[in-house]
């Protein structure tokens, strides 16, 4: 009949498999771009806190995100609103080519400082862990409690 | 059986069919791909370069000396991190200096001193997000000579733009 001729002229050409080869491609790129911008959204922010004898010896407070794993620091804040101390020195750890070395050190006094200390207050990128540690001169804050919070984004 | 189109509106379907591409619905996939490829480009570098770590070993206090250079002449990056572990030296005076080009000339922009004997040997230099496009020099100097010979490490992390 008439029309039949161009029916199956144009039968190649309406070939599906180039096209589901082309979807299937643009799935795989599309999965790793929302891996991606997944992270955007950061991680569920670590809010909790740790009691330790802070007197008798420095002690950990958290570590954040995991060896060889690369994350952006946004924020990370502790209250110590439940010490006394005049010296309370906040400590930081990290690895420096494999080893871990205190990379930050600063001391606060509970009596006049604002009990929320806003310690990472910009954007840093870490691949090991951090590690933070709080120290205080005074045995009254030994078995207190203090908060941190911390915002992670993966990247 | 009967047939409901003539043959003119056969031959002008013909026509129109004609000049059809070979395959219209791959070609536009294909300028999508290229177009979601292209985003993928920018959303891979997210994930940041491979973290960077070394140690320099030179004469500091003979001469202020080169520790690492970071990045790349004309390509942009994010520095999110670059730290120092001066463990190994003795000098109350160790001087930490980048340098960067501005208007194509490299010049100092940064510099601090710091104790080795009372300050945390790891040196959080660059500790927020600076971008460069071009490449960060990171030298060093001591003020002991028994700091000559001895290594510093240095850990950085990078991001494409």
């Amino acid at each position: 009949m008439p029309g039949e001729f161009y029916i199956k002229g144009k039968k190649e050409k309406t070939d599906l498999s180039p096209v589901l080869a082309g979807l299937t491609q643009i799935e795989a790129t599309s999965d790793a771009i929302k891996a991606r911008t997944d992270n955007l959204a950061g991680e569920t922010p670590g809010s909790g806190s740790s009691v330790a004898d802070w007197q008798a010896a420095e002690a950990d407070i958290i570590s954040l995100g995991v060896d060889d794993t690369r994350y952006k620091l946004h924020s990370l804040l502790l209250s110590i609103h439940n010490l006394v101390g005049t010296v309370i020195t906040v400590r930081l750890y990290t690895k420096v080519k494999g080893a871990e070395r205190k990379v930050y050190e600063q001391a606060f006094n509970a009596a006049i400082d604002p009990p929320g200390l806003w310690l990472v207050n910009g954007t840093v990128g870490i691949h090991q862990a951090l590690r933070l540690t709080l120290q205080s001169n005074d045995a009254a804050d030994n078995g207190k409690t203090v908060d941190y919070d911390y915002l992670l984004e993966m990247m | 059986m009967s047939l409901l189109i003539g043959s003119g509106i056969l031959s002008q379907i013909k026509a129109k069919t004609d000049n059809l591409p070979v395959d219209p619905a791959s070609q536009v996939l294909t300028a999508g791909a290229d177009h979601v490829t292209g985003i993928k480009s920018q959303t891979d570098k997210l994930a940041g370069a491979t973290p960077v770590t070394g140690s320099a070993t030179q004469n500091w206090q003979t001469a202020e000396s080169d520790v690492v250079s970071i990045g790349t002449a004309a390509t942009k990056n994010k520095v999110h991190d670059l730290s120092l572990n001066i463990s190994n030296l003795a000098g109350t005076v160790i001087t930490v200096r980048l340098y960067k080009k501005v208007n194509t000339v490299e010049r100092k922009v940064y510099e601090q001193t710091f104790n080795a004997a009372t300050e945390p040997p790891g040196l959080p230099v660059i500790n927020g997000t600076w971008a460069a496009h071009d490449i960060i020099r990171v030298t060093l100097q001591s003020n002991n000579a028994a700091d000559n010979g001895k290594s510093v490490d240095y850990d950085y992390l990078l991001e494409a733009m």
